[in-house]
């Protein structure tokens, strides 16, 4: 019997263990067709932030563009970019860390579940195995390996912009590599960004056939996905960063070096840098028009009774929030928190309450413009505030009576008189209690909705969270088709605008300027202002500035100014500014103020109209410059080292 | 009693009782001295001197060493073992609790245990053979086998003592190594009865208990909680607004109508002081020659110490019923074929309150005492035919929502769960002697099914609030404040569902044989195969089976019992691992000299009665290694359609795709956890009534899974991948020994255990940490022990907080003030942070040094026993921001401790080192970082049990056909001694839970 007992375990013993069936799904089957392979290719793209959402974006809430009321308790999907703001960083955990982080248990986190590292893997996983997928049609096949390889770098740009010199990781190691081998170490600047532009150099080659498509011809279902157009504006994007001041010879960064001694940051100043940026922005510049990109504007006749007014300032908003406008070089399709459309949550957190007969808890109107951009923009010459000879700079925070029939400011109200006389871009971007704002439920010129903010009115603070802590509006990212009824809130959503025309123009007349060719500017920049209803630089300063300013555009610095605050305006609440700011190394000066709010709960025009501090905000050089690794990766990682001043 | 052999001494004249106990024997004449012996009892010679009838009535031996020990897959003499194996008299484990696990601790050498909470159903204690020896996220506690099934911690917490035949626990690789796979965590081995041939008897006990908290946490006075509400408020913000005004102060303080100014003691509204539990068994063995059968039944009712609401159609207090039926029966097919079916279920009925016992106790912590009364009264809104329960709505009031009250929360629903276990298990032994003498062969088959569901039923509670009007006699009205979404009626919540079936068959084959008198032999050789299927698996890999399939064996050899050898091994076979590392080879050698049994040492013999060495050392191993829905470390776990990886494009973002994601990466390489085991022992007995056995031991426990800590993020891993890298270091000494001495009519046992285990942690995955923070290593400390800053003392004020390293907790509002933790910056970077936590702050969590000692004694038909338990070389951690008094957490606002109103840092008392850092309103970043500050000595000494029991054994019980009758009284957790005030010690960090329970028993054992 036991004998029987013995052969019957030695003879089940071969298959007895082998329980797991062959067809377990691994790797290997993500690039047995296309359909399959076509999921990672999304795999690819899902690493991309959602740049359209208010708390992963540290463009909106991270700065002093925007402000939110206190540490916020609700209404909110992750609070890093506030305690950014405020002052909070640090490099045990950092906040917004797209970097992420191996915290020993076996798990990667990641800020928003987006290490960029990760997607960097995955891009290198597609094009390890993309030659295995035997049913993909080589022009397809030429595309997204174009794709993935912009994603590639535009994951590695994403983490630059951030931490300035990083590794660079070009191919993957293998799960198995040992531990030491996969300790790299951080690649200077210049490597960094010649990295970068090379591969989305790769990405671009080809005819209009291979490779990259120069516009999407399959708009139904692949809007969003990357064009040729894009990619050389990112390219461009990417150039202007590198020859800026952050990045361009900048000392403060001379002692930040490898363990071996190799300096990370560049020494010594290049103009060259301007020129290859320069060249870059003419280049996609060049590209977008063959696809018919161009600046956007409000056709005539829109609607009935259509003022140039309107016309203004729906060419200014739409330019941003009109789904798929003329000017838009790549929008974000990323999906908001819960699934949602982009841009969902963007725009119910800027939208404030609009009808007095609706209360829509949805409408938060949270996102609050700051003092500073209130300032920022031109008056109604196109000149700044302060260098404007015929605005009255020193009233300007004294209430003062509205005028009958203003089009932007409503009748028989009181308002600051920084809220007189301004430019369009000002009204079109922003409201305030006074303010009119117009929906495409409510054009009537004679009655748009009125913005009235004082405590417990129908725009104010009435309650511990749904207000403007600043007392501005967004009204700017918030598309003219957002109905609330008693029903819900509709939203509108468009694609967030990653790059557009403008933005690249700008950049072409910031790279020309400091290459010694400004006189090239001026046109660029007259485009752009025309179509928000200003004259040109030079007929705007040589008429209203003050005498000392007549001629300032004339020189490198005068226009570097101008530019920049020009770009300041054309791109506010965009995310650019949290950027520009750093690359231009002004942060130190700029960020190193106070952010005032109106006296948003008091309920009369004496009252309200008090300027007041809500918060200190400091910026300590170079430390706030770049991101802080963390403490944990610089143990794993001795290699690594650790950003100046963190 | 049956089968005892009774042999005229000196002579081969012999013979066993039958079935009724009863013998007769043929002698020559009536001289001589009859040897009666039995296996567990004590051999005991009476002279014949001329009698013709000799009643005799064997005494248990309680000193063990001539005991047939169970083994891994058969018996041993316990004179020839070298293995380390612990064995526990039944009886021993009898106690007025339900739970067989509460009885473990402080009674076996070698085991830690302890008892986190007293809930039933939830109050199993949890235990470890020497100690916890791993620290990869896979199996730590031991394999449990009850009739060589393999069992659950559940399962083995039901068995009556009754029913058990034998308890041991195989401690040493010599021991479990035939487990091979499974056995380096150590084995408890568990038989039941089998019935004996004879009479049928019959065995009743009864027991009716009372039990109550052994110590529940005191919370302060409701005007000392509002007081501090409004100092915790100002101290961090002088303009924050009052929470509680003075107006509501003073009509609290003079009494007034506590519904307009609730004043509730939460403990006093939830908590009852006693419940009462019963508990009864039954057994009925007996047989002829054919057949032989054991059957019991259990039934088991705990009860909670909860209140209910008469309003209420159910009671939400706990009741666990769990009955336990099982039945072994043994057949003789041929007379040398035997055939046992052993059968058993084990089924579990619970009812509670949502959530669960300790929730309950937790909420007394967690809920408002002053904004709402518990319940209003009935009459005050004659109409409901609901209980009007007291609510108030948060403050925040766009938030909406109620506070938490936490007497609606208990009485407002039940859930319950129920569970089967069922056992059905056939065993045929096979006696080859007519073959070859000595050789025996068994193949033994089990089944056993398992199934759980929960499921739960509330109402929404109905809130009301008092308003004061002048228009009522009573003073007050109250106003529904929820009618949209409070119900009369009960809404039904489905829960968990769980099914799983365990199938095992194991043959064996043994051969023992005596070549020469005194060449002993022994030779066993078994075979396994094991299937377990889950059926409530969440992916593919889930729900393949998992398999373990092995050969093990065992030799031994003695000469003449004085020279002892043995060798073992497991030869076992796991599917979770790749096909070249399937298999596992785990041999282990042990061997043994009785020194006493040598010629040279007769002339000590009647000091020191036995002297024995032994020593084993050897290999077993481990394949529950990580996290169970991690199962094949071989295969890649890749998600091919993954929502969080998806990407979306269009005009109207509607062209999605799912993407990839790997959970984890292939590795063929994961293998086995090996642990090394070194046992050396002596068994010492003086005078033939001490008896000394110590045992010191030492684990080498390596290949234990780790997730690679040092793998920069740069390489991009979706999921850390996991190596066999770790390793860990145990070891320790256990002590037993006992003292029997009788005089007369009186008789005395002592004994004593005593258990200490250390572990060391030897290779961790960790960073590469720079010299001046190598305390952020965890390699050489306890496998438990705690992680956290040095705490010095509290900032003495606020200007001490600025001339002192920066705190990198908290900031904002929450800025660390004068009265918060200072810590140490021990890095000397002038921050403190993350960086500053020190490994190995205080002692384990888990206790070091498990003891007890007690005794039995008996005069005439009367027995005395106590019993001492406790142990040492453990710390709590208090979770500070548990109890952090305010702080509101959703509807849960916290109480306050009576400890932190008495001793807390004020502007007024600035007492650097009380036990509360200043005040504050919610839970303060900065102080509830886990510090030394939180660290108290877990030591504790408590008098487990003792009992008073009164045994009939009178002629008059003949007449009711009664055989014995034992009446007892008994209490278990009469006090405890320790420096731990605030909350049982046993429960650890699990104070604010349902404590420990003191028992108050009265039972009644009937035999027939």
């Amino acid at each position: 019997m036991h004998l029987i007992v013995l052969m019957v375990l030695t003879a089940c013993k071969k298959g007895y263990l082998d329980i797991v069936p062959d067809n377990l799904p691994t790797l290997d089957n993500s690039f047995t067709s296309r359909v399959e392979a076509e999921k990672f290719l999304f795999t690819c793209y899902s690493f991309l932030p959602k740049e359209g959402n208010p708390d992963s974006n540290p463009g909106f809430n991270a700065g002093d563009e925007l402000w939110f009321y206190k540490d916020p308790l609700f209404d909110f999907f992750r609070i890093d970019p506030y305690l950014i703001a405020r002052g909070r960083q640090n490099k045990s955990a950092p906040y917004m860390n797209y970097w992420g982080e191996n915290l020993g248990t076996g798990n990667v986190t990641a800020f928003d579940d987006r290490s960029m590292w990760q997607g960097i893997r995955d891009c290198n996983i597609m094009l390890e195995n993309i030659d295995r997928v035997k049913d993909l049609q080589p022009l397809l096949k030429s595309r997204w390996i174009a794709e993935v390889k912009f994603l590639k770098a535009y994951y590695h740009w994403y983490l630059f912009r951030m931490y300035g010199p990083i590794p660079i990781v070009d191919t993957n190691f293998p799960v198995t590599a040992g531990a030491d081998e996969v300790k790299i170490k951080r690649q200077p600047v210049d490597s960094v960004v010649s990295y970068i532009t090379g591969l989305i150099d790769e990405a671009v080659v080809g005819d209009d056939f291979t490779g990259l498509p120069i516009r999407i011809l399959n708009q139904a279902d692949e809007l969003g996905r990357i064009t040729k157009v894009a990619a050389l504006a990112i390219k461009a994007r990417v150039l202007v960063t590198a020859a800026s001041p952050l990045f361009n010879g900048n000392s403060d960064y001379a002692n930040l070096k490898n363990k071996d001694g190799q300096v990370l940051f560049n020494q010594v100043y290049s103009q060259a840098k301007w020129s290859r940026a320069a060249e870059a922005c003419r280049v996609a510049i060049d590209a977008a028009g063959s696809a018919g990109i161009k600046l956007y504007t409000f056709p005539q006749g829109t609607i009935t009774s259509q003022t140039p007014e309107i016309t203004t300032e729906m060419s200014i908003r739409n330019a941003v929030a009109q789904k798929w406008n003329t000017e838009l070089i790549w929008g974000s399709t990323v999906l908001d928190d819960g699934q949602r459309p982009p841009t969902f949550w963007l725009q119910l957190f800027a939208c404030p309450q609009l009808d007095p007969a609706i209360y829509k808890e949805e409408l938060k109107g949270q996102l609050a413009p700051t003092f500073k951009m209130a300032e920022l923009f031109y008056t109604k010459n196109g000149v700044p505030i302060e260098e404007d000879d015929t605005w009255d700079y020193s009233n300007r925070f004294k209430p003062k009576a509205t005028p009958a029939n203003s089009p932007y400011l409503i009748a028989d109200y009181q308002t600051a008189g920084l809220h007189f006389d301004r430019e369009p871009r000002f009204y079109a971007d922003m409201a305030f209690d006074g303010a009119k704002w117009f929906m495409k439920n409510n054009t009537s010129a004679l009655a748009p909705y009125a913005i009235r903010s004082k405590s417990l009115e129908n725009s104010g603070k009435k309650n511990t969270r749904l207000y403007s802590i600043t007392g501005y509006y967004t009204k700017k990212v918030v598309n003219w088709n957002l109905t609330a009824s008693a029903s819900g809130v509709t939203v509108e959503s468009y694609p967030w605008p990653i790059v557009r025309l403008a933005d690249l123009m700008l950049l072409y007349a910031e790279a020309l300027n400091e290459s010694n060719n400004g006189t090239q500017a001026l046109p660029v920049l007259n485009e752009i202002r025309a179509r928000a209803g200003l004259g040109s630089i030079e007929s705007s300063w040589s008429v209203f500035a003050k005498p000392q300013f007549k001629t300032k555009y004339r020189t490198v610095e005068g226009l570097r100014s101008i530019i920049r605050q020009e770009r300041g305006i054309e791109l506010a609440f965009e995310g650019s500014r949290f950027w520009d700011l750093r690359r231009w190394k002004t942060a130190l000066q700029v960020l190193n103020g106070p952010i005032y709010t109106w006296n948003i709960s008091r309920d009369n025009f004496a009252d309200y109209n008090q300027r007041i501090i809500d918060y200190n905000q400091t910026f300590t050089s170079p430390r706030d410059y770049l991101w802080p690794i963390s403490d944990r990766e610089l143990q794993i990682n001795p290699n690594l080292v650790q950003n100046t001043g963190w | 009693m049956p089968g005892v052999s009774v042999l005229l001494k000196n002579t081969t004249v012999g013979q066993l009782t039958d079935t009724t106990g009863r013998f007769t024997l043929a002698v020559s004449d009536l001289k001589g001295t009859l040897v009666f012996s039995f296996v567990g009892y004590l051999k005991q010679e009476q002279a014949i001197n001329n009698r013709k009838i000799i009643n005799i009535t064997l005494e248990d031996d309680n000193s063990t060493l001539n005991e047939v020990v169970v083994v891994a897959y058969g018996t041993q003499k316990r004179e020839s073992m070298v293995s380390s194996i612990t064995t526990i008299n039944p009886k021993e484990l009898k106690g007025p609790t339900s739970n067989l696990t509460t009885m473990l601790a402080g009674r076996i050498p070698g085991l830690i245990a302890y008892q986190r909470s007293g809930e039933p159903g939830s109050d199993n204690a949890a235990f470890f053979i020497r100690g916890i020896t791993s620290f990869g996220t896979g199996k730590q506690d031991p394999l449990i086998l009850i009739d060589n099934m393999e069992s659950s911690s559940t399962a083995l917490a039901r068995m009556q003592p009754d029913d058990i035949a034998s308890f041991s626990i195989l401690k040493d690789a010599a021991a479990s190594s035939l487990y091979g796979a499974r056995g380096a965590n150590g084995v408890v081995l568990v038989t039941t009865k089998s019935g004996a041939s004879g009479d049928t008897k019959f065995n009743v006990r009864f027991e009716n208990s009372v039990s109550t908290n052994t110590q529940n946490f005191r919370t302060a006075d409701n005007i000392t909680y509002m007081k501090l509400a409004n100092e915790a408020a100002l101290t961090r913000n002088p303009t924050s607004p009052l929470p509680y005004l003075e107006n509501k102060i003073d009509h609290t303080i003079a009494g007034d109508n506590p519904l307009l100014y609730p004043n509730n003691d939460w403990m006093a509204l939830l908590i009852k002081d006693r419940t009462s539990n019963q508990r009864l068994n039954l057994n009925v063995s007996g047989g002829g020659k054919v057949a032989r059968y054991y059957i019991s039944g259990t039934l088991n009712q705990d009860n909670g110490v909860l209140k209910s609401n008469d309003k209420n159609s159910f009671d939400n207090n706990i009741k666990l019923k769990s009955y336990g039926i099982r039945s072994n029966v043994n057949v003789n097919l041929t007379p040398t074929t035997e055939a046992v079916v052993r059968t058993s279920g084990s089924f579990d009925d619970f009812v509670g309150p949502i959530g669960g016992g300790s929730a309950v106790f937790n909420s007394v912590l967690t809920a408002n005492p002053v904004k709402f009364p518990a319940v209003f009264d009935p009459s005050d809104s004659p109409y409901d035919n609901h209980p009007l329960f007291g609510g108030a709505l948060l403050t925040d009031q766009t938030s909406g929502g109620f506070y938490n009250n936490p007497y609606a929360s208990m009485v407002s629903g039940f859930q319950q769960y129920n569970t089967s276990t069922l056992n059905v298990q056939l065993e045929l032994n096979q006696d080859f002697n007519f073959v070859m003498p000595g050789l025996k062969a068994s193949l033994m088959a089990y089944t056993t099914r398992y199934s759980y569901f929960d499921l739960s039923r509330r109402y929404n509670p109905f809130f009301y609030t008092a308003n004061p009007t002048d228009q009522n006699v009573k003073g007050y009205n109250i106003a529904l404040l929820n009618e949209l979404t409070a119900t009369e009626y009960l809404n039904y919540t489905p829960g968990v569902k769980t099914v799983n079936t365990t199938a095992q068959v194991n043959a064996n084959l043994s051969y023992t044989h005596i070549f020469g008198k005194k060449h002993n032999f022994s030779a066993l050789l078994v075979g396994i195969a094991k299937n377990y299927l889950d059926g409530n698996a969440e992916n593919l890999q889930g729900a393949l089976p998992s398999r373990n399939l092995g050969v093990s064996g065992r030799l031994t050899y003695d000469y003449d019992t004085r020279y002892l050898l043995e060798v073992n091994f497991g030869y076992n076979g796991s599917e979770r691992f790749a096909k070249n590392n399937r298999y596992g080879f785990f041999p282990s050698i042990g061997a043994g000299w009785n020194i006493s049994n040598e010629g040279f040492f007769k002339p000590l013999t009647s000091v020191v009665s036995r002297f024995k060495l032994r020593g084993s050392y050897g290999l077993v191993g481990n394949d529950q290694i990580g996290n169970i829905a991690d199962r094949f470390f071989y295969l890649s776990d890749v998600s091919l359609n993954n929502v969080v990886r998806s990407a979306t494009f269009g005009e109207n973002y509607t062209y999605t795709r799912n993407g990839v994601v790997i959970s984890r990466y292939a590795n063929d390489g994961i293998t086995w956890e090996k642990s090394k085991d070194l046992n050396l022992a002596v068994d010492l007995t003086f005078f033939n009534k001490f008896n000394l056995v110590i045992e010191a031991y030492k684990k080498d426990r390596t290949n234990i899974l780790m997730p690679r800590a040092n793998i920069p993020t740069t390489m991009g891993l979706t999921a850390i991948s996991r190596a066999n890298v770790g390793a860990a270091s145990a070891k320790g000494v256990d002590v037993s020994m006992d003292y029997n001495q009788t005089f007369g009519n009186f008789w005395l046992n002592t004994r004593g255990t005593f258990t200490f285990s250390t572990s060391k942690l030897e290779v961790n995955e960790e960073p590469e940490f720079a010299a001046n923070e190598y305390y952020l290593s965890r390699v050489g400390h306890s496998l438990s022990s705690s992680f956290g800053l040095i705490a010095e003392r509290l900032f003495v004020d606020d200007d001490d907080v600025k001339n002192s390293p920066v705190q990198s907790f908290g900031g904002g509002s929450s800025a660390v003030r004068g009265g918060d933790i200072k810590y140490r910056d021990l890095n000397g970077d002038g921050i403190v942070s993350g960086l500053d936590m020190v490994n190995g702050i205080g002692n384990p969590t888990s206790p070091e040094i498990i003891y007890g000692f007690g005794f039995s004694s008996g005069y005439k038909n009367f027995e005395f026993s106590a019993q001492f338990q406790g142990s040492a070389r453990s710390s709590i951690f208090i979770n500070p921001a548990a109890i952090t008094p305010f702080a509101l957490n959703g509807g849960n606002q916290n109480g306050l401790l009576k400890v932190i109103a008495d001793d807390h840092w004020s502007e007024d008392n600035r007492n650097i080192y009380a036990f509360w850092p200043r005040l504050s309103s919610a839970v303060n970043v900065n102080n509830s970082q886990p510090s030394t500050w939180w660290l108290r000595n877990g030591a504790f000494m408590r008098l487990k049990q003792v009992e008073l029991a009164y045994n009939i054994r009178e002629k008059g019980l003949k007449r009711l056909h009664m055989s014995s009758v034992r009446l007892y009284v008994n209490a278990n957790n009469l006090f405890v001694i320790t420096g731990f005030k605030l909350w049982d010690p046993e429960q650890g960090g699990n104070g604010l839970g349902y404590p420990v329970q003191k028992v108050f028993n009265a039972g009644l054992t009937v035999s027939f």
